[in-house]
């Protein structure tokens, strides 16, 4: 019979088996005694009264009522006892670890397997190495939360206590007393009020081991995100703040020195250091944006130039966002400067250059206003005086001035077409219209139709394969697929001209040929045919201004392609030009 | 003067600072043989106080027709149709915009502001012939113009 033992080696270490499940071999055993002392005591006074006249029957009933009574009554007695006692034990027990949540703590194992509660402590889980967890938060931890088991007789031990509540039945104490190492273990045998008592107190003591150790636990952790806060904080090159609601500086990053000059030390003695470090000119937008934090209306941004300690302006921008706490109360002002003057800069000179290329886009209009008014003018004059002149003097005039008057006119109207393709090629960035999907077999059927005399007086054809959308300025690519079947048809030798026009898909584009069969271009002009003026043969043989193919590679260029031309002098030429799907300076 | 019927002859008046476009469009006018009173001022400022018969103008006729051009010093021609159209007494008279112009802008802005027709000038002398001729047959043949004595 095991009875009530104390075996105390260790407090933190406790074994308790609860009396409800022995219950009922203590009462069997205690009836047994108190039933024998009674039979016995029964049986002695009969001898007394030998001869009286009890029978037998009387004797057996007799003693059988007793037994009985005696029976019931030690039963309720010491079932009373447990029952007060030991569900109180049981109470307190189950509260302190539900308390203690040990779910909290890893480093405590609590194993509630069923009526066995074993708690190991901080240095048996160094030993053993594992860690449990509750998983469902009343104390009671499931077998796979164990972890790796400790090695040795305690793992066997643990096994056991683990197991025993799947076998539904517990192993003997001696057992379980045998099997634990003894320096480790405290195993609690006793009366409930000793197992009471004894739980109170190793609770209590664990209740602070596990309060000083989480204590220890959050210093830890509270040291270890300051640490983290701290260097992601200085680490970081912009210059952040946390102005509390008294507009004291809590937090200044070292970054302010690199940004103003001044160390943080400054701004936590001068909060105002901030305000009077905005440039004179943007002091104004600074008041009405602070307006606007200290009202809480939520993050702001703004630019602002500062000067820094030397002087110098530097251009900040600033992010801000109100600070509350979980109950809503503010807590000040969060905010972080960056310092963008290189950008800023950056953006100036942009804007500087943007500003003189208006200019002279500008300029060049006007150029193109004069060259058009001015130019002109007087060229259409002398070509009215001349006209004048042939009208009314023709009988005075012999053949030498007649002639000399036609090579004057000549040369006015070629002074006339020059200008006004000088007119057309400076138009193609004052003039330019915004890029949109443009259907290129439209674009050529209108080519087509619109050099229909040509193609009749010389029987040449365009024979165009189905052509792409490219997304272009329309009417300039109308300009450059008339400029170059216009120049397929001009530069044909005896045979009738025959243009065709093909794409193929290219990288990131479309790559357009237009071929012909007529004179071709010598490689070695192969690029300055595409300068502005350069022509490669006279007027007489091929009449043109040699601005043409400029236009061309103006155009392909402004829609961020390339144009260039594959040709051998008498073979015919290839002129290729790449439309990219997407890119150019649309206007 | 009497409103002009079919042919006969019709009161223009140039506004042009080019002296050479005066006399070739004076000559041009003569060889389309369209006949007409022709008088000349050389900017829109002049053209405002001719129509208004103002300063030296006081004796000035007006005119059935003007025939406008842009550029010019001073007041210039837009300015100069702003005022002509703005006037109730003037802004029935037809404006012809005779220009070197080929803007759209001054193109749109011209006819915004209620002139007849807009002319770029012909590059070559015989080009100008024709269109003298035809503006000569269509104002003073084809359409009927607004009583100038209003």
């Amino acid at each position: 019979m095991p009875g009530f033992s104390f075996a105390l080696k260790r407090r933190t270490r406790i074994m308790w088996k609860p009396p409800l499940r022995k219950l009922s071999s203590y009462l069997l055993v205690t009836a047994l005694l108190v039933s024998a002392a009674f039979w016995a005591g029964q049986y002695i006074y009969a001898f007394h009264l030998e001869g009286s006249k009890a029978s037998i029957s009387q004797w057996i009933c007799f003693s059988g009522v007793l037994f009985t009574s005696l029976f019931v009554g030690g039963v309720g007695c010491i079932g009373l006892f447990l029952r007060r006692h030991g569900r109180q034990i049981q109470r307190i027990y189950d509260t302190k670890l539900k308390q203690m949540s040990l779910a909290h703590n890893p480093d405590f194992l609590a194993m509630n397997a069923g009526d066995l509660i074993l708690l190991l402590d901080p240095p048996a889980k160094q030993a053993g190495e594992y860690r449990g967890r509750s998983e469902d938060g009343n104390g009671t931890v499931s077998p796979p939360a164990l972890g790796t088991p400790p090695p040795g007789r305690l793992e066997e031990n643990l096994q056991i206590q683990v197991s025993s509540p799947d076998r539904g039945e517990v192993p003997p104490f001696e057992e379980l007393d045998a099997g634990i190492p003894r320096d480790g273990v405290r195993v609690l045998y006793g009366s409930p009020k000793t197992v009471e008592a004894e739980a109170r107190k190793a609770y209590q003591s664990m209740i602070q081991d596990v309060e000083a150790a989480e204590r220890e636990l959050n210093e830890l952790e509270r040291n270890q995100s300051k640490r983290r806060y701290r260097i992601v904080s200085e680490f970081a090159s912009d210059w952040n703040y946390w102005q509390g609601p008294d507009r004291e500086m809590l937090y200044v990053s070292p970054a302010s020195q690199d940004i103003t000059g001044y160390p943080s030390q400054e701004f936590y003695k001068a909060p105002d250091l901030l305000d009077s470090l905005i440039d004179p000119q943007d002091r104004p937008l600074w008041k009405s944006h602070n307006a606007d934090e200290l009202a809480e209306k939520g993050p702001g941004h703004l630019e602002f130039r500062i000067r820094n300690r030397e002087g110098d302006v530097r251009w900040v921008s600033h992010f801000c966002k109100p600070v509350h706490d979980h109950t809503g109360t503010f807590l000040g002002v969060c905010g972080s400067n960056r310092d963008i003057t290189v950008q800023k800069r950056a953006e100036e000179a942009v804007q500087v250059k943007t500003q003189e290329l208006l200019r002279s886009n500008g300029e060049l209009e006007q150029f193109a206003y004069v060259a058009s008014h001015d130019l002109q003018t007087p060229l259409r004059a002398i070509s009215g005086y001349l006209n004048l002149l042939c009208k009314r003097y023709e009988e005075h005039l012999d053949g030498d001035a007649r002639r000399f008057i036609e090579r004057t006119n000549q040369n006015v109207l070629r002074m006339q077409r020059l200008i006004n393709d000088l007119l057309t090629f400076s138009r193609l960035t004052t003039r330019a219209h915004p890029f949109q999907p443009t259907d290129c077999n439209q674009v050529v059927r209108e080519v087509v139709e619109m050099l229909h005399p040509v193609l009749e007086e010389t029987g040449g054809r365009v024979i165009p394969e189905p052509l792409p959308t490219v997304l272009a300025d329309g009417s300039q690519i109308l300009q450059l697929f008339q400029n170059l079947i216009g120049n397929a048809l001009k530069f044909r030798d005896h045979k009738p001209p025959e243009v065709r026009i093909s794409a193929e898909r290219a990288d990131k584009g479309w790559l357009f040929s237009v071929r012909d069969n007529g004179i071709g271009i010598d490689p070695q002009y192969g690029e300055r045919i595409f300068l502005i003026f350069q022509r490669l043969h006279t007027v007489d043989q091929y009449p043109g201004t040699g601005i043409g193919l400029a236009i061309c590679k103006k155009i392909v260029e402004r829609h961020g392609g390339q144009i260039w031309v594959e040709s051998k002098a008498g073979e015919g030429a290839v002129f290729k030009f790449l439309i990219p799907e997407q890119g150019g300076i649309p206007s | 003067m009497n409103a002009p019927q079919g042919g006969r002859p019709i009161q223009i008046l140039m506004v042009e600072d080019n002296p050479d476009d005066i006399e070739l469009t004076v000559e041009a006018l003569k060889d389309a043989r369209v006949g007409n009173f022709l008088s000349v001022v050389k900017d829109g400022e002049e053209a405002i106080s001719y129509l208004r018969c103002q300063g030296k103008y006081q004796q000035a006729a007006r005119p059935d027709l003007i025939l406008l051009d842009l550029n010019m010093p001073r007041c210039n021609g837009h300015e100069a149709l702003e005022g002509i159209k703005r006037d109730p007494a003037l802004r029935s008279i037809p404006v012809i915009v005779l220009t070197t112009s080929t803007r759209e802008e001054d193109i749109v802005l011209s006819y915004s502001r209620g002139v007849s027709s807009f002319i770029s000038k012909p590059a070559t002398f015989d080009r100008l012939i024709q269109v003298a001729a035809e503006v000569g047959r269509y104002w003073a043949e084809t359409v009927t113009l607004p009583p100038n004595d209003h």
